[in-house]
């Protein structure tokens, strides 16, 4: 059980998952993982369910198959919306999945939120970053030193941010003005959104090469983040 | 007039990097995969570049299908061409 105040964060990587994870999932996440038509996607998703529900069992006491998680959308019928944790306790947790990774955050008596994107070449970049920075950033961005970089550090942190207030992109990310990349992560104003600034605490993540990563805890202080890699949980007595 | 279907299946690939010709006007987006705030992002700013149309994230996420993105298209751009 993470203690209040801490926030515990699982990696693993594609090469983690095992054929026994599938009969981890519910009816609801095999089903999300029966319409991919691709394995590579499918792996990940089994993944990122398998991850969850091994943290959350272990902190719970309960077997992974026996936690209850909520994943149900607040603009349609398809469960594919944040999850949320049917156990008293005050746990929060998040997932994000990216080219072949997986994280998980997982706190107690605050609200969490992690992204992970691998860093990709985005065709159109200067247009995509009119949909994602505030003008003060915009500024920033173009003196910068690393467009692209730049771009996916506001994007993980605005998406982790966005996460864990739990309105994901119902909030258009120009809407939250953060810090400079390359200073430590904090966000200084927003319009319009429904969170105050001083309770938003952001949180580099250890990335793996090629890949950025960030996590924002809402709640009363920051969060000392314990990192972990996850191969060992996973795949524990489990033929590869 | 921009033939919309073939428009969106090239900017699914360019999103996705899957080809253009494995993609239907049945294809459903949740078979896709690896789909991504970020990558859904990138698909509606060039959708908005390439055709003029706006759609929110919102409204995309309410389409199942290419076929459904392809309608909320083709109903953008007749909004756009009535008077106002």
């Amino acid at each position: 059980m993470p203690a209040v105040g801490e926030a515990h964060v699982w990696w693993a990587d594609r090469a983690d998952v095992r054929p026994k994870h599938v009969a981890l999932l519910d009816a609801g996440e095999r089903r999300r993982r029966d319409l991919l038509a691709r394995r590579v996607h499918r792996d990940l998703f089994t993944l990122g369910c398998a991850l969850l529900r091994t943290v959350l069992g272990t902190v719970l006491g309960v077997r992974p198959g026996a936690v209850r998680i909520d994943r149900s959308c607040p603009d349609c019928d398809r469960p594919h919306g944040r999850p949320t944790l049917r156990h008293a306790g005050g746990l929060d947790c998040s997932l994000s999945r990216s080219g072949d990774r997986v994280v998980v955050a997982v706190t107690r008596g605050a609200r969490i939120g992690v992204d992970v994107e691998r860093v990709v070449t985005l065709t159109g970049l200067d247009r995509l970053v009119t949909q994602v920075l505030a003008p003060a950033e915009l500024r920033s961005w173009r003196g910068g030193p690393d467009p692209l970089g730049g771009f996916y550090s506001y994007w993980t942190r605005k998406e982790a941010i966005l996460k864990a207030a739990g309105c994901g992109l119902r909030i258009a990310p120009v809407k939250l003005t953060l810090s400079d990349p390359g200073t430590p992560p904090r966000l200084l104003t927003t319009r319009e959104v429904p969170l105050a600034v001083e309770r938003v605490h952001l949180h580099e993540l250890r990335a793996p090469a090629g890949y950025a990563a960030c996590a924002a805890v809402v709640g009363d202080a920051a969060a000392a983040i314990v990192e972990h890699d996850a191969r060992p949980l996973l795949t524990a007595g489990m033929a590869p | 007039m921009p033939d919309v279907f073939t428009v969106v299946v090239d900017l699914v690939e360019q999103v996705t990097g899957i080809p253009a010709d494995e993609l239907g006007e049945g294809t459903n987006f949740e078979r896709l995969g690896g789909w991504t705030s970020l990558e859904a992002l990138r698909l509606l700013t060039a959708v908005e570049d390439t055709l003029g149309v706006r759609l929110d994230l919102r409204t995309y996420f309410a389409a199942a299908t290419i076929a459904d993105l392809v309608a909320l298209i083709h109903a953008g751009l007749a909004a756009r061409q009535r008077p106002a």
